[in-house]
């Protein structure tokens, strides 16, 4: 009896633990919280891969020096939830400008087969994007693209439909190039929160 | 008095946990007489005579009703664990898991509501818990929910154990619930009047208990997560649906105490017959299928379920009404019974538990309904089936555990109190009723001068409850606490 | 008999190795991954385990009284696997995938070792606490304003939601009638006409 209250406890505690630790502490029971969750406990490196904006020119992630980037996954085909992504950035180019935050929009297409330079050209106008603010880019390689994805948590499917469901965010890259927050689309004020924090 | 022992097991074995029975009796005076003083409170500050915070009021209110409803359950609990344990083999450990699951979740709710400021309701209405206005905050909420949820998982190993020895012992649900006997007439096989009632209670209280446990963990969810919710009109009916049962199946619990112990007094077996049977295994489906009538009020309910709410509400009353009211009636005819404390509770309980069914059968018709059910005609017709019923039922279940070797009459204090009780029980819920009668509304902190009368009338009968019942119980705690030394 | 049962162990063991190599298709889809590899990979390790019972028998009796330890465990690994986070891990990091074909195989086979210790209150308690479960499930699945797992699409978890509902009301069904209808015949106790007689039966179980 005894040893059985020991075996007992023995398990709850180790599986408690473990539960505790797998739900970082009861707060994350979904992939998509755990990594907004962690990316706020503590930000996360961001590999510079080299990317090609919509112009054909390479760009790096640390070429924004000084610079808070906000980043985006879309595909331009997307009729829903990309086209949401693209306004939302519409509204936040009318708020860095005026408020005078240190700040840039990056938009990457996970789809670069598709999404040529003259793709990606024609999202940009189709969502009035301000070139001095707002770039978009596709990575070059396969493999990069894959490393890219897998550094933001950002996990793309198929929809069976010819397009893709992906888990749509605003990511908040800080000056020094590490993640510090990933926000709902909608949730402008804690992005802009963000931006001024980074431009302190 | 030697015939009794036909319906009575020769008391060879022991009830298992006997001890936590009577602790749990001692409890119940402990937290009603607690609780009344609450209703007194509440009562008081209707009649202006004393000034609480309106947030004070309905704290009292919160804790009032589910500390009354609670005690109802846990009280009828005991009873019923008593007696089930001469006809099968109980596990003594689960009554004190109850009661220890019990004392855990009175912990989280007193908490919730004395330290947090929860003051939702005893009944949680979903989503109300969440929806504070600033009153009291998300975490004192989730204790609450938690402590009604860990009271709840006390029930249900309690339900599931007293099934499992029914089934055990009976060979299956059926048999306990008296089907053979109800379809095919073989009276050998008759189970006891108590198990009858025990496998009825354990089935609709069961499923009560589960369904009110669904809606207590997704109205926890929904505090923390809001986006994950649930159809108000579903919550209501789910809360009401669990609330309903699980109050009747208190009342249910104690009356067994009824056919257990008036058989000792009158000599005559209370026996299962097969309209006995026949109207409890009604009640098993009219007493879940009634609750729509806590709901008249919203207008968005299918019509049927309002109908059947009415039709069951007229339904539900008479067959238990019948079987237990009549048959005891028909017991104590010329028996010669041996009035003392105990089974003059017993009938008096009897008794105030049919006519406090009354006003519930009124007000289950919709048209009246409509006008009369957020007037204090509800907490009237609740107060009479509840305080002159299961109260005195529980009672007198416990002046008979506490019974002294020789049978002592009633008389001197013990008849003085049980006298004081009665008045102030009945006038008490009385003035309730005439005030309900004249639109005075329900759960409302601050009163009108006009009505404040009643209310210092109400505030009176409750001091002579508090007292009638208070010269009843304190011998008992003393008597119980010997009897558990020895 | 025996000849069966000499090559049950290692049929099952490919069994399980057989899911783990077929796991891309189970994975597929949220409703297959959640009701089939996971549940397939619990029964392996339960039948797996029925051999084992009386060898475990012993230690079971110290440190597994009333099957409280296999229990805990059980649940545990299974609460582990219920969390949509764990689910989604399990297709990206390798560590976690064969976690998850070691620990429920060894949930299905300490459950299985554990259980006729556990005292028929608790498996009522068990059954109870299945079915809500269930139920919770279905309704968190169906009503989540979002994705829960990133890997699947919303409309696997909607049907794996609804399954997951049917499922417990099924359950819940076959468990009441069950306990309507009652054991066997053959476990009925004699029929005795006197109380007394009734009440010293029932002492000796």
């Amino acid at each position: 009896m005894n040893r059985t209250i020991l075996a007992t406890c023995a398990v709850l505690s180790l599986g408690s633990a473990v539960l505790w630790e797998a739900t970082n502490g009861l707060r994350a029971f979904t992939t998509e919280t755990a990594r907004r969750l962690e990316v706020l406990d503590s930000p996360k490196h961001i590999p510079d891969v080299e990317l090609v904006d919509r112009t054909g020119r390479s760009i790096r992630l640390s070429d924004y020096v000084g610079e808070a980037v906000i980043v985006e996954f879309i595909y331009t085909r997307c009729p829903t939830i990309c086209s949401s992504l693209g306004d939302s950035f519409n509204r936040m180019q009318r708020n860095i400008k005026p408020r005078g935050y240190k700040a840039r929009l990056l938009s990457i297409s996970f789809d670069p087969a598709h999404d040529t330079e003259d793709q990606l050209s024609e999202y940009a106008r189709l969502h009035d994007a301000d070139a001095a603010i707002w770039n978009l880019a596709r990575p070059r390689l396969a493999l990069e693209l894959k490393s890219v994805l897998d550094a933001y948590g950002v996990v793309v499917l198929p929809d069976g439909a010819g397009g893709f469901i992906h888990n749509a965010a605003l990511h908040v890259v800080g000056p020094n190039g590490s993640l510090t927050g990933i926000y709902d689309l909608d949730d402008d004020h804690a992005v802009l929160q963000a931006l001024a924090r980074a431009s302190r | 008095m030697a015939e009794a022992h036909v319906t009575r097991a020769p008391t060879a074995s022991p009830c298992p946990a006997e001890a936590a029975v009577k602790i749990t009796m001692i409890l119940t005076f402990v937290v009603l007489l607690l609780m009344m003083a609450f209703g007194l409170l509440m009562r008081l500050n209707q009649a202006a005579v004393v000034q609480l915070d309106p947030t004070m009021f309905y704290r009292l209110m919160t804790a009032h009703g589910i500390g009354m409803v609670g005690i109802a359950g846990m009280s009828g609990a005991a009873i019923m664990w008593y007696f089930v344990s001469r006809h099968a083999s109980l596990t003594g450990w689960v009554f004190w898991a109850l009661l220890s699951s019990f004392l855990v979740g009175v912990v989280a709710i007193l908490a919730s509501i004395f330290i947090g400021g929860f003051a939702g309701a005893w009944t949680f209405l979903f989503p109300l818990p969440a929806m504070s206005g600033g009153v009291w905050d998300t975490g004192a909420a989730a204790l609450y929910l938690v402590g009604v949820i860990v009271i709840g998982v006390g029930f249900l190993i309690y339900l599931v154990e007293i099934g499992r020895a029914l089934i055990q012992r009976y060979g299956s649900l059926s048999n306990a619930l008296g089907w053979p006997l109800l379809f095919t007439g073989h009276q050998d096989d008759a189970p006891p009047p108590t198990v009858v009632a025990t496998a009825v209670i354990i089935v609709f209280n069961g499923i009560g208990t589960v369904v009110g446990a669904a809606a207590l963990t997704i109205s926890l969810i929904n505090l923390y997560l809001p986006s994950f919710t649930l159809d108000a009109l579903l919550a209501k009916n789910m809360i009401y649906f669990f609330g309903h049962v699980f109050i009747n199946a208190s009342i249910y619990m104690a009356v067994v105490a009824v056919y257990e112990i008036i058989p000792e007094y009158t000599g005559r077996p209370w026996k299962a017959s097969r309209p006995f049977i026949a109207a409890w295994n009604a009640v098993m489906l009219l007493v879940m299928a009634v609750y729509p009538h806590h709901l008249f009020q919203d207008g968005v309910m299918p019509a049927w379920a309002m109908v059947m709410g009415q039709i069951v509400s007229y339904a539900n009353g008479v067959p238990l009404l019948v079987v237990t009211t009549f048959s005891l009636l028909n017991y104590l005819y010329r028996s010669g019974i041996r009035w003392d404390l105990a089974s003059a509770l017993l009938v008096t309980g009897v008794f105030g538990w049919s006519v406090g069914s009354v006003p519930a059968i009124i007000d289950g018709m919709i048209s009246v309904n409509n006008v009369m059910h957020n007037t204090q005609w509800v907490p009237g017709h609740f107060h009479l089936y509840l305080l002159l019923g299961e109260v005195a039922i529980t009672l007198g279940f416990a002046a008979w555990l506490a019974r002294g070797e020789a049978g002592e009459l009633l008389s001197g204090w013990k008849s003085r109190g049980l006298i004081i009780y009665a008045i102030g029980g009945f006038g008490f819920a009385t003035v309730f009723l005439v005030s309900g009668a004249m639109s005075v509304p329900r759960r409302w902190a601050a009163h009108l001068p006009e009505w404040q009368f009643q209310d210092q009338l109400g505030s009176i009968f409750a001091v002579a409850t508090i007292l009638g019942v208070g010269i009843i119980v304190i011998p008992m705690i003393k008597r119980l606490a010997m009897t558990m030394r020895a | 008999m025996s000849e069966g049962r000499s090559l049950r162990e290692p049929l099952l063991l490919l069994a399980i190795v057989s899911i783990a190599l077929m796991r891309k298709v189970f994975e597929q889809n949220l409703v297959s991954h959640m009701l089939l590899e996971l549940p397939l990979l619990s029964v392996c390790g339960s039948v797996l385990a029925r051999r084992f019972v009386h060898v475990f028998d012993r230690l079971g009796q110290t440190v597994d009284a009333g099957g409280a330890t296999g229990v805990a465990l059980a649940l545990l690994i299974f609460a582990f696997w219920m969390l949509p986070r764990s689910i989604d891990q399990s297709l990206s990091s390798p560590l976690l995938e064969l976690g998850k074909f070691v620990t429920l195989p060894i949930a299905g086979a300490v459950l299985t070792l554990s259980w006729y210790r556990i005292p028929r209150v608790a498996i009522g308690i068990l059954k109870c606490n299945l079915v809500s479960m269930l139920l919770v499930m279905s309704w968190i699945y169906t009503v989540s304003p979002s994705r829960l797992c990133n890997s699947y699409l919303r409309g696997d978890q909607d049907l794996l939601g609804e399954i997951v509902g049917i499922l417990g009301i099924a359950l819940g069904v076959v468990f009441g009638t069950s306990v309507f209808i009652g054991s066997t015949g053959a476990e009925l106790p004699p029929k005795i006409s006197s109380k007394r007689e009734w009440d010293t039966a029932n002492d000796n179980p």
